[in-house]
């Protein structure tokens, strides 16, 4: 039988590194109003829920909304309280709303 | 569509089960607030369920948005033989999943769980079990607040259970 080696390294979506770097603009300074709007939820010690409700998610899967919202807050907030993170949800506006969240 | 196909249309992740893990032991308070002691167990027995898989699966190096599938699948008895014994519930079992938790953390060569963590899990276990949704149900007060009391204590130390 053939042996196929497959590609384990993530492949980034097209325009993931924009939606991080938008992200990472608005961790840092974030605006008074508009999208996204990010929301850091803390329910207990050491636990920290993230949610980006944004218009721009629309296309991207689940998978690829959590990591560009991981790697984002990983590169502004660091290590240390990025291990912290067991949610990192992107939702849309209605998404959100179905949810509940927002 | 029906409500099913709008929840499967996503796969579940472990940060679904971290989220519902929470709000199930909201509503597993509103429960014993309306005197609803058997079905207040219930689902904060589903809520301490998720909480030991989350911990479980973070510290096998999960993240957010991971499939639960295949981090469930890798844990069947079929294809895994745990180093304890405990009865995988079909996937439900409170002491497998706090055997398991435990054994992870050997694995990573953490430190050992908190103190009260093995009390609270066999209250847990000895409480609870997903079949006892076909039970009518006649808990009291007492064993509900007690029941719910020790899932908080899973809730709020998951952060230490975890890592």
């Amino acid at each position: 039988m053939p042996v196929r080696e497959t590609n384990t390294h993530r492949r980034n979506m097209p325009g993931e590194a924009d939606l991080r770097d938008e992200l990472e603009k608005e961790l840092r300074n974030p605006k008074e109003e508009g999208e996204p709007e990010i929301i850091i939820n803390r329910p207990s010690p050491g636990t920290i829920h993230l949610y980006v409700i944004w218009s721009r998610w629309d296309d991207l899967d689940q998978l690829v909304r959590s990591r560009i919202i991981l790697d984002a807050f990983t590169a502004v907030k660091g290590e240390p309280e990025a291990i912290q993170v067991t949610v990192s949800m992107g939702l849309t506006i209605d998404e959100a709303k179905r949810l509940g969240i927002g | 569509m029906g409500y099913r196909a709008v929840l499967e249309a996503n796969p579940e992740s472990v940060q679904d089960l971290e989220l519902s893990a929470a709000r199930r032991l909201d509503e597993a308070m509103e429960l014993f607030v309306a005197k609803r002691n058997h079905a207040a167990i219930y689902v904060a027995g589903l809520s301490a369920e998720m909480y030991l898989k989350t911990a479980c699966f973070f510290l096998g190096g999960a993240v957010p948005a991971d499939r639960t599938d295949a981090l469930l699948a890798a844990v069947r008895p079929r294809t895994y033989r745990p180093p304890f014994n405990a009865d995988f519930e079909s996937g439900h079992g409170l002491w497998f999943w706090s055997q398991e938790l435990i054994a992870r953390r050997r694995r990573r060569g953490l430190s050992r769980q908190p103190n009260r963590f093995l009390q609270i899990a066999s209250g847990l276990y000895l409480d609870w079990y997903v079949a006892m949704r076909y039970r009518p149900g006649m808990a009291t007060p007492e064993q509900a607040s007690q029941f719910i009391t020790e899932v908080e204590w899973l809730a709020n130390n998951h952060a230490q259970l975890r890592r």
